[in-house]
Order: structure tokens, then sequence, then C-alpha cells
């Protein structure tokens, strides 16, 4: 057979003109399947991104102990821990701090004194893995006059589990939703090629080879899924204009949920020929169960 | 053009659509396939048409034995059959010059060339005027003159008709076996299943007679006579 794309591609707009509701149902389910999966998917990362943001607050604190050298520490804390931002912080300083963060319960530190925390050295770790905090605060305790070392294992531990757990459970739903989609889709268009038997069992009357007679209908499919993925695209775009600001003003972060961190462009084009994919794929599949009984 | 040699076909469960078929149909040859419902007319047709395989015997089409033809090569052995059905088959959402153009579609035709023949293969038919419309705008004598247009569309070696005239009136009767003899006249051999004896007696060609799969005639001496 001659490879036309312009005939089959004539031919395919033709078939989604004459059946218009075919072609709604097709682009439609390719559309609800492609925006669920991704506004899952974008979710996902958001909310990795989120958690990942939160994490970057923690920071490594090397308590000193009495009459050492703060300048001396924080200038060997410097050393160990190169590139990142090391802040001495001296006992006043540490009050001050501890106050202000107990807001309105600051009373029950009513008669404690300066002298009673240490001086300190903070080391800021923003993104830093657990196992990467175990080593650098092992490090750290090699900081002269360093008494004890504390980098938030309780908390690093959790939020790590946190995000391992959604991100498993995450794929698994991801998973189980492509798997769905795959044959929500392929029985929906089955159904658009079994309504145009007639059609196929005529033209393979007057000689049309499966790739003739198939042709139209992949590219049908292809046309629908780009124009259900684009749609899905498009909706998520604007899912994300009226919903991030809200989220964003809630958790106080707004940086991990602007669009292009949540729906950078190439996950987009991903989703767009996605649906291209599964239309392509979709169409040839029940295409093939069709001809092969024709 | 045709040979069967001990052709029988069987069904799962059924006694046989054809028993023991040998039948020569030779190149420009009008021939008569007759017998009740069931005789086995219409399972002939599709072995001949590649539509299925026999169960046992041989058949040579175009001097090529059908049971080597591949899948892949089914397409293009048909290209050389015309085929018209009782019940049309048309595209009801297509236009009756989209229906007769399909077979010069499939043989990628330059669309110039397609709409030329398509205009007098419609003028052979006197539907020139139908064009634009749609087969269900048709009566039922037009849309059967679609299909013979459609059949003889690419030019075909050979065409096999199943009950063609079996919906018409008879004046409609008429004009389709026109076309049919017409076709004859110019070169393609015929082949029409049917049970109406007055076309029998009134074209007089050679007559085929099948009875529960089984052959029980062949006319083809009174072919002979006739072409002497």
């Amino acid at each position: 057979m001659a490879f036309r794309p312009v005939h089959f591609t004539r031919r395919a707009l033709e078939a989604m003109v004459r059946g218009p509701y075919v072609t709604l149902t097709g682009t439609g389910t390719i559309f609800v399947a492609v925006l669920v999966t991704g506004a899952f998917a974008a979710s996902l990362s958001g909310g990795e991104r989120l958690l990942a943001a939160w994490a970057g607050e923690v920071r490594i604190s090397i308590y000193l102990s009495p009459g050492a050298d703060l300048a001396r520490a924080r200038a060997a804390a410097a050393a160990l821990a190169p590139g990142r931002a090391v802040e001495a912080v001296p006992a006043e300083e540490g009050l001050r701090r501890l106050t202000a963060s107990l807001g309105e319960q600051a009373r029950i530190l009513d008669g404690v004194g300066p002298d009673a925390l240490p001086d300190a050295v903070e080391v800021a770790v923003p993104g830093i893995t657990l196992e990467a905090a175990r080593v650098l605060a092992s490090r750290l305790e090699e900081v002269p006059g360093a008494a004890d070392v504390d980098f938030g294992t309780a908390w690093l531990e959790r939020l790590e589990a946190l995000l391992r757990r959604a991100r498993q459970v995450g794929l698994a739903l991801l998973a189980l939703l492509v798997a769905g989609t795959a044959v929500l889709v392929s029985n929906t268009l089955r159904l658009a090629v079994f309504a145009r038997r007639e059609e196929i069992e005529i033209m393979k009357l007057v000689g049309a080879t499966d790739a003739f007679v198939g042709a139209p209908f992949l590219i049908e499919g292809l046309l629908q899924g780009l124009a259900g993925g684009g749609l899905a695209a498009a909706s998520l775009l604007g899912l994300h204009a009226a919903l991030a600001p809200g989220v964003a003003a809630a958790v106080g972060l707004a940086a991990p949920l602007t669009r292009a961190a949540v729906l950078p462009w190439p996950f987009l084009l991903g989703l767009v020929g996605g649906g291209a994919l599964v239309g392509l794929v979709a169409s040839g599949l029940a295409l093939t169960r069709f001809l092969r009984r024709a | 053009m045709i040979q069967l040699f001990h052709v029988t076909k069987e069904y799962p469960g059924e006694p046989p659509a054809l028993s023991d078929v040998t039948l020569d149909v030779e190149k420009g040859e009008f021939v008569f396939l007759t017998g009740p419902s069931g005789a086995g007319k219409s399972t002939l047709l599709k072995l001949i048409f590649c539509a299925e395989a026999p169960t046992s015997g041989q058949i040579l089409l175009f001097g090529k034995n059908v049971a080597r033809v591949t899948a892949a090569e089914v397409p293009y052995v048909r290209r050389n059959i015309g085929v018209v059905f009782q019940d049309f088959k048309l595209l009801p959402d297509r236009t009756v010059a989209e229906n007769v153009a399909l077979p010069l579609e499939v043989r990628a035709l330059p669309e110039k060339d397609l709409r030329r023949r398509v205009k007098g293969l419609l003028r052979s038919v006197g539907l020139e005027h139908r064009a634009d419309k749609f087969p269900p705008a048709l009566s039922g004598g037009e849309q059967q003159r679609v299909a013979v247009a459609r059949a003889l569309a690419a030019d075909p070696a050979l065409l096999l008709a199943d009950e063609p005239t079996g919906n018409l009136d008879a004046d409609r009767t008429l004009e389709v076996m026109e076309l049919l003899a017409n076709a004859n006249a110019r070169g393609t051999t015929v082949l029409i299943a049917t049970h109406d004896r007055h076309l029998l007696e009134r074209y007089k060609r050679r007559v085929v007679h099948l009875e529960r799969g089984r052959l029980l005639s062949d006319g083809a001496a009174f072919r002979r006579a006739a072409l002497t």
C-alpha cells in the first residue's frame, strides 16, 4: 500500500465529522483519563516539593561546652561543611530565638537567663537527606568545644518516611490509573471501530488491505488523543492558576507551587504526547481485534 | 478463469454446504448459478471471493491455487473481482459518487482520474444526476445500480453477483441485468447466483444448478451450442 498521509488524514477527519458523537466520546474519555492522571501526578509532585521545601528548613545545631571559643568553633564548622551557611549563635541569641518561637507560651522562660543555654553554631542544610545529615553531623562532632550535635533526627526520619510512603502509594495509584485508562480508552475506541464495522467490511470487499482500512482509524485515534491530551493539559494549567495561589497561601510556601515547578512544559508536552499515544495504541488494539475477525 | 476440483465445504454440526463440486468457468462467460435456498450458491461465491476456504478440493482462480493465496494477498486477488449483493452493501453516510469511488481509492487512482472515472460509471448506469445523494435517498433499483457501478469501477476481470435482483421489481430487475450483460459484452466474466427462473429463461445463458450442496446439472452444453 502506498503511504498517503494526506489522503488518510482527510479520511480520518471526514469520519470524525460524520460521527461526532463517537469522536466526542473518544476525545472525552482520553481527556478525562489524561486530566485525572496529570492532576494526580502534578499533585504528587507538588506535595513532594512542599515536603522537600519543609525539609529544607532543617538546621544542624552544634552546642558548645561552657567556655568554648564560639568564633573558632564557627570557623571549624564552616571548614567541615563547605558551601553551607554557618552561623554562630551566642547563648543570648539562642534564648531570644527560643522565646520568639514559643510565642505566647514564652512566659515559662521567665527567670531563665542566657547562661542556661550553651553557645551554639548552626549549619543550614536545605534539602539534605537523612543519611547525608548523619554523615555531616558526625563530622561536625570534631568542631573544637562541641558538646552535642543535634540534627533533628526524629523530624527528618518522619519526613523521609512520609515522602517514601507518599511516593510508593502515589506510584501504585498512578500505575493503576494508567492501566485503567488504557482499558477504558481501548474499549471506547473498540466501540467506535465496531460502529463502523460495515464500512470496514465493504472496504475489504473492494480490495482494501488491512493497512488501508486501518490507517484512517489510527489517525483518528491519534487526533482524538492529541485533542484529549491537549484539552487536559490546558485544563491543568487553568486548575493550577485557580488553585495554586490559595494552597501556597495556606501552607506559607509559594515557590514549590509555581507553574514551572508543578506543571513544567516537558510534563505538559508529555501529557499531550501520552494522550496521543494512548489514542493511537488503543485504536490499534481495537482495530487489530476487529480486523482479525473481519 | 475459475476452476473447482471436487470442492467440499463443511461447517461444524451441519450437512455439507457444498459437496464434491467440480466446475470450470472460462474467461468471458456469463453463468447463472441457481438452486433453492440453502443449495450452496452463496457459499460457492464466498469460496471464489476468498472469503472462506474449502474444507477439501482445489480452487484455481485466474490460474492460481486459492489455497496458496496468503491473507495479505487476498485484497489484491479481490481487486480483480467485482461483487454485487442482494442488500447492495453501500455506505449510507457516503454519497453515491463516494461509494462508486471506493475501489478506485483503494487502488490509489489520482483524484482527477478518479472523478472522471466515477462520472463515466454513473453515466453508464444512468445515475449521473444522483452523484451527490446519499444511498438512503435512492430507490432499491437505483441503489443496486450504484452497487453495480462500484463493482465495475476498477474494470474487474470477474464479476460475482449474489441475488442481485432479489429486492427489485420486474422493471428494475431488467435494468440491473442489462448492466451486468453489458459488462459481460465488454469482456468481464459474470457469475450470478439467483433462484429467479424468469431470468434464466430470458437470458438463456449457461446455468449451473446446485441442490443441497451438490452440482445437479451444468448447462455448459447449451452455452457451447449457442456460441457455435
